[in-house]
């Protein structure tokens, strides 16, 4: 999971082809508890990271949907993952 | 459930969890607080039901000792039933899906009692204040008789046993006057059983008919001259819904192979947007973005981290004309495009062929319709 920071779409004219590339600057979120389910309520938690490179471009096309998290303690936050079905049936 | 907050001090946590849900689609963000909510719309609970496990989770964080068995109770009550409520609107089902819906239900039954409490009317609330000042008194009573309690160590004990006696004989109480028998409740036993006699439950939502009203009767009223309105409203409805199935059958063909033959003509018409994966697209371009440099700082992020990123992000891309310059002074010269929102098809559960539309946005510092500024997660 990971945190949108920057949309745009870069030409390199540079060359012959002048490609288009869409990216994305995300920050990406750690799962906490190796993304094991808090019991009792049965969430995953996500945090800042804590070491390391936090901040990451990928390409548009790697993102698969939005999250809904709400925030739980300072820089932790519970994946809502009874939004809908689908996320419902791919986490649960 | 409001009165297990107030009992345990978690109003205000639960209020500002509340206040903090982000957008989603098919979601409305509350604007009132939990409490301040009287009466809930259909919409409304549905999105209550939606997010209700997260929010109360993250306001019964951090519990002591003694909360953390009422706390777990609640926790896995609620998360039950929401978890019941979704495998509940599942459009097709296995064994194994109704297997689940059974354990939910059967959790939820199993740990409701803390609620129950909760339930009470006035006069259960007077009649079990009024037992225990009685008790109160009658202990007082006792303690004045003993004398071997005079060590304040031996009467703080006392006293704490006389509260549990006290809150046990409440709680009995209670239990007697108060219960989860209504038809409501007993309902949702027969919704297994009810999915392998006819089908699943989605098909005899009562919403259907409700919908059909409006678009059935109250549209084609409004655009009639009111004066032959049955009659119109009869042709409005009849060439909408004609128009509606003829659509969905050229969708159909065109989704089996492709090509859609036109009538009359035998001419076949190839058809290969509707049949390739739809991918994500941005959308609503930002002003004032044309370089990583003005990037930056619209969005309010250091350059030097962006392009650190956007150089290992090269790297990792395969060496070949599409490749993006590895050098920085070229990589500022390129043009940029910045965009706020990233349209994300998701496919709908169990259709595949339909897509729900994820729009999330990202507008750095910059507040989105007079709110907040929205850096969503993906």
């Amino acid at each position: 999971m990971a945190q949108l920071l920057a949309l745009f779409k870069i030409r390199n004219i540079l060359s012959e082809a002048a490609a288009v590339h869409r990216l994305a600057l995300v920050r990406i979120l750690d799962p906490i508890n190796v993304g094991r389910f808090h019991m009792p309520s049965g969430h995953t938690r996500v945090g800042n990271r804590i070491n390391g490179r936090d901040m990451r471009i990928v390409s548009i096309g790697a993102v698969i949907g939005q999250a809904q998290v709400i925030p739980s303690d300072e820089k932790q936050w519970i994946v809502n993952h009874r939004m809908d079905l689908t996320t419902f049936n791919e986490i649960y | 459930m409001e009165g297990f907050l107030k009992k345990h001090k978690r109003q205000q946590a639960f209020d500002d969890a509340w206040k903090e849900i982000p957008p989603y689609p098919r979601f409305s963000v509350p604007k009132k607080a939990y409490h301040e909510m009287t009466q809930l719309q259909g919409k409304e609970m549905r999105n209550l039901g939606s997010c209700i496990s997260s929010v109360l989770a993250s306001a019964l964080r951090n519990p002591d000792s003694s909360q953390y068995q009422d706390f777990k109770s609640a926790l896995n009550c609620v998360s039950a039933l929401v978890d019941f409520t979704l495998m509940v609107q599942y459009r097709s089902h296995t064994p194994d899906t109704l297997s689940y819906m059974e354990s939910y239900l059967q959790t939820f039954h199993q740990t409701k009692d803390i609620f129950l409490e909760f339930r009470t009317s006035k006069a259960t609330r007077a009649q079990a204040n009024r037992q225990d000042r009685e008790l109160r008194e009658l202990m007082a009573d006792q303690r004045a008789k003993a004398v071997r309690h005079r060590i304040v160590a031996n009467r703080r004990r006392l006293a704490d046993q006389e509260r549990v006696e006290r809150s046990d004989w409440r709680a009995d109480l209670i239990r007697r006057e108060k219960h989860f028998n209504f038809i409501k409740m007993h309902y949702l036993t027969y919704f297994a059983s009810h999915v392998r006699r006819f089908g699943s439950i989605s098909m005899y939502s009562t919403e259907i008919g409700e919908l059909a009203h409006k678009d059935q009767i109250k549209d084609g009223y409004h655009r009639s001259n009111k004066n032959e309105a049955a009659r119109l409203i009869w042709l409005h409805y009849g060439g909408h819904h004609a128009l509606g199935i003829r659509l969905q059958t050229i969708e159909a063909l065109s989704k089996v192979e492709c090509v859609i033959v036109v009538e009359d003509s035998g001419m076949e018409m190839p058809t290969v947007p509707s049949c390739s994966t739809p991918r994500p697209v941005l959308k609503g371009r930002m002003k004032n973005t044309s370089t990583l440099t003005e990037l930056c700082t619209a969005l309010d992020i250091h350059y030097s981290n962006m392009m650190e990123e956007i150089l290992r992000f090269i790297r990792q891309t395969a060496a070949d004309d599409r490749r993006l310059p590895a050098d920085p002074a070229e990589l500022r010269l390129l043009p940029v495009e910045g965009f706020a929102p990233l349209e994300i098809p998701v496919p709908d559960f169990q259709e595949t062929d339909r897509f729900q539309i994820h729009r999330a946005r990202c507008t750095g510092t910059k507040a989105f319709r007079n709110g907040g500024s929205r850096n969503d997660c993906v």
